[in-house]
């Protein structure tokens, strides 16, 4: 698959963060992995780690410290419902674009 | 909170090894060298960092690939995120600081026939700023140190130190060779007893060693030379002791 663009990815990563925390308490390698599984590709932790912090200060999302499965404590995050209202505001932008790229496409395709 | 690697760092880069060993305790020291920013939210991200690298490597890969061939740019990101210290967490950081270089200035000028208070007794007090302030800048210097942000940084600390230096010598001058009484001197180190005492029982965090070397110190020069001399002596070397183990204590930050 393809390397997205790591400008292309800036505008929506902040939104498919919260979308993916907000199926369930997740951590920040395993937030890595399902935007791997996704499509997204490899986004650094470099990348996913200060947009964690941005939607903690914006109480998008909390933290908590609780074992892990696989042994010690480590930060888990979930959705706030400021989190929510954020994926309910992000989504018409996101499915605007969509729109509008795929008839801009369309039209390009009917040229 | 100390600055340097906690206990739970110190465990969970042990997990880490080779060359991502090496990034990883960089990535670290770099992050802890901001001492304007909250230490306790510094330590949390570290460490989830941290949780997430060691599962990085378990999965095999390699720790530029998983965090990012751009680690300060990224750690800077970081930074800009976590909130900034508070003014008690200041208090925290600043508390050895102001102790030691009191501690320093007043015991030179007690050994003083007769007690007195020289410019020179300033050096103290530059000393222990330039180890705080310039310190905590050059131990998070193992990224590359020519990048402009860091650069700025240290510039910026280097340049507030000698002009604080600079001011505070100016007022101090007119102080210079002030002779001033032995018993001004045990008054203040009796006060700084209470006073840092009052600070601990406050705030847990502002040691309990202070109000005991201020406390020792005062009660070494009230009743020490009355007493003989091997007593005298014993109560003279508890106190460097207690002195030398506390400075230990408290520039470990």
């Amino acid at each position: 698959m393809a390397k997205i663009p790591s400008q292309l990815l800036k505008g929506t990563l902040e939104g498919a963060l919260l979308m993916i925390i907000g199926r369930g308490e997740t951590y920040g390698y395993a937030l890595q992995e399902t935007l791997a599984e996704l499509g997204f590709g490899q986004v650094p932790e470099g990348t996913i780690y200060p947009l964690l912090l941005k939607m903690q200060r914006n109480k998008q999302i909390e933290a908590v410290r609780h074992p892990s499965a696989s042994g010690p404590d480590r930060k888990y995050y979930h959705l706030t419902a400021t989190g929510e209202a954020s994926i309910a505001e992000f989504l018409p932008s996101w499915r605007q674009l969509v729109g509008a790229m795929a008839q801009l496409e369309g039209d390009k395709g009917n040229e | 909170m100390s600055r340097e690697l906690t206990k739970p760092m110190q465990a969970k880069l042990a997990g880490i090894h080779g060359v991502d060993h090496v990034y990883a305790e960089t990535l670290v020291r770099y992050l802890l060298s901001f001492s304007s920013k909250d230490p306790r939210e510094v330590a949390t991200t570290i460490e989830a960092i941290l949780d997430d690298m060691i599962d990085a490597q378990q999965a095999g890969q390699r720790l530029p690939d998983n965090f990012g061939e751009d680690p300060q740019a990224a750690a800077d990101e970081i930074i800009a995120e976590l909130p900034n210290r508070s003014r008690a967490q200041w208090l925290d950081y600043l508390w050895p600081l102001i102790n030691l270089s009191l501690v320093g200035a007043t015991l030179d000028a007690f050994w003083r026939r007769p007690p007195a208070w020289h410019l020179a007794d300033l050096t103290t007090f530059a000393l222990f700023l330039l180890i705080w302030v310039v310190g905590a800048v050059v131990r998070g210097g193992g990224f590359n140190q020519l990048k402009r942000k860091t650069t700025l940084r240290l510039g910026v600390w280097l340049l507030l130190y000698f002009g604080g230096f600079v001011g505070l010598a100016a007022v101090v001058t007119r102080l210079d060779h002030q002779v001033i009484g032995a018993s001004v001197l045990l008054i203040f180190w009796g006060a700084m007893t209470v006073v840092s005492l009052v600070a601990y029982l406050w705030r847990r965090s502002l040691r309990f060693y202070w109000p005991v070397l201020w406390g020792l110190m005062t009660i070494t020069a009230a009743v020490g030379p009355s007493l003989p001399t091997g007593s005298w002596l014993a109560l003279l070397a508890v106190n460097a002791g207690w002195l030398v183990w506390t400075a230990i204590q408290a520039t470990d930050n």
